[in-house]
């Protein structure tokens, strides 16, 4: 190799440094960004979670005490009612199990 | 730190920052790979930064105990082929009628990754002579005057700089 060659390839070299470091910090800038996201995406599924879901069945069962509380006389309405309310329990007791920070 | 090591920290703790040194260490490999495919260097830099944040987004499916380098290399082939197939499909005019002007050759990559390895392992003050010398093209006084080195000790540092550099290449060793 040549001085001359030898002088080309150390720009080169220390250009393709700078371009190396470039890239390895947008890398990792947008990976950050990813797992900020993530993140956040987590804690509003927690928040949702530990409150949206007791107040829709705080809602859902409301509903159906008053529905029952006012026909109740009517034996096939009740049960299916309570049917659906066991239905519900049942999904919401799978969710629960299910749940899982991590999967957002 | 394997990078095996490595990778747990980030799947068990959740360490993103770990990732940064697995960049750190592929990242020129990546690049060249996908740079000997696509031979546009702003396309392969675009190659480089998705294979490396799609590797992070599969790290889990590494089954890998040596070294993440061959798997990140074929992840890299995969998009580079993908992105080219894509551009390919863009244009209307062949891809190998805009190639860049500096041809490029298996051969010269691999001198140039020999030449950043080699540059790596001077000490930072021995890099920034380089930097400002062979990069930035200033003059020894210059050099001087930035590096508060005089003259005759620049021309000295940069005369072993180099001969230590020539014998990296030939693979002796220092």
């Amino acid at each position: 190799m040549t001085d001359e060659e030898l002088d080309k390839m150390m720009y080169e070299a220390v250009e393709r440094i700078d371009m190396l470091d470039d890239i390895n910090r947008s890398v990792m800038q947008e990976l950050k960004g990813k797992v900020r996201r993530k993140r956040s995406r987590a804690l509003w599924r927690m928040v949702l979670f530990a409150f949206g879901m007791p107040l829709g069945v705080a809602i859902y069962g409301y509903v159906a005490y008053r529905l029952i509380s006012i026909y109740p006389s009517e034996p096939y309405f009740v049960g299916s009612i309570m049917l659906s309310v066991l239905a519900s329990l049942y999904f919401i007791v799978r969710g629960v199990n299910n749940f899982s920070l991590s999967d957002v | 730190m394997e990078d095996r090591e490595i990778v747990n920290e980030i799947l068990g703790r959740g360490r993103t920052r770990c990732y940064e040194e697995i960049v750190r260490r592929y990242s020129g490999i990546v690049f060249s790979k996908a740079l000997g495919i696509c031979r546009g260097s702003d396309m392969a830099k675009e190659i480089t930064q998705q294979t490396f944040i799609k590797a992070y987004t599969r790290l889990s499916d590494w089954r890998g105990n040596g070294s993440l380098a061959p798997w990140l290399t074929v992840i890299a082939m995969h998009l580079a082929v993908s992105a080219l197939e894509k551009e390919r499909r863009r244009r209307t005019s062949p891809i190998d009628q805009e190639l860049p002007d500096t041809p490029y050759s298996d051969d010269h990559e691999q001198q140039l990754v020999q030449m950043e390895q080699a540059i790596s392992t001077l000490p930072e003050a021995d890099r920034q002579i380089i930097r400002l010398h062979y990069y930035e093209r200033c003059s020894t006084e210059e050099v001087a005057r930035r590096t508060g080195l005089t003259q005759a000790n620049v021309l000295v540092k940069l005369h072993r700089i180099r001969e230590r550099i020539k014998k990296q290449m030939k693979g002796e060793a220092i």
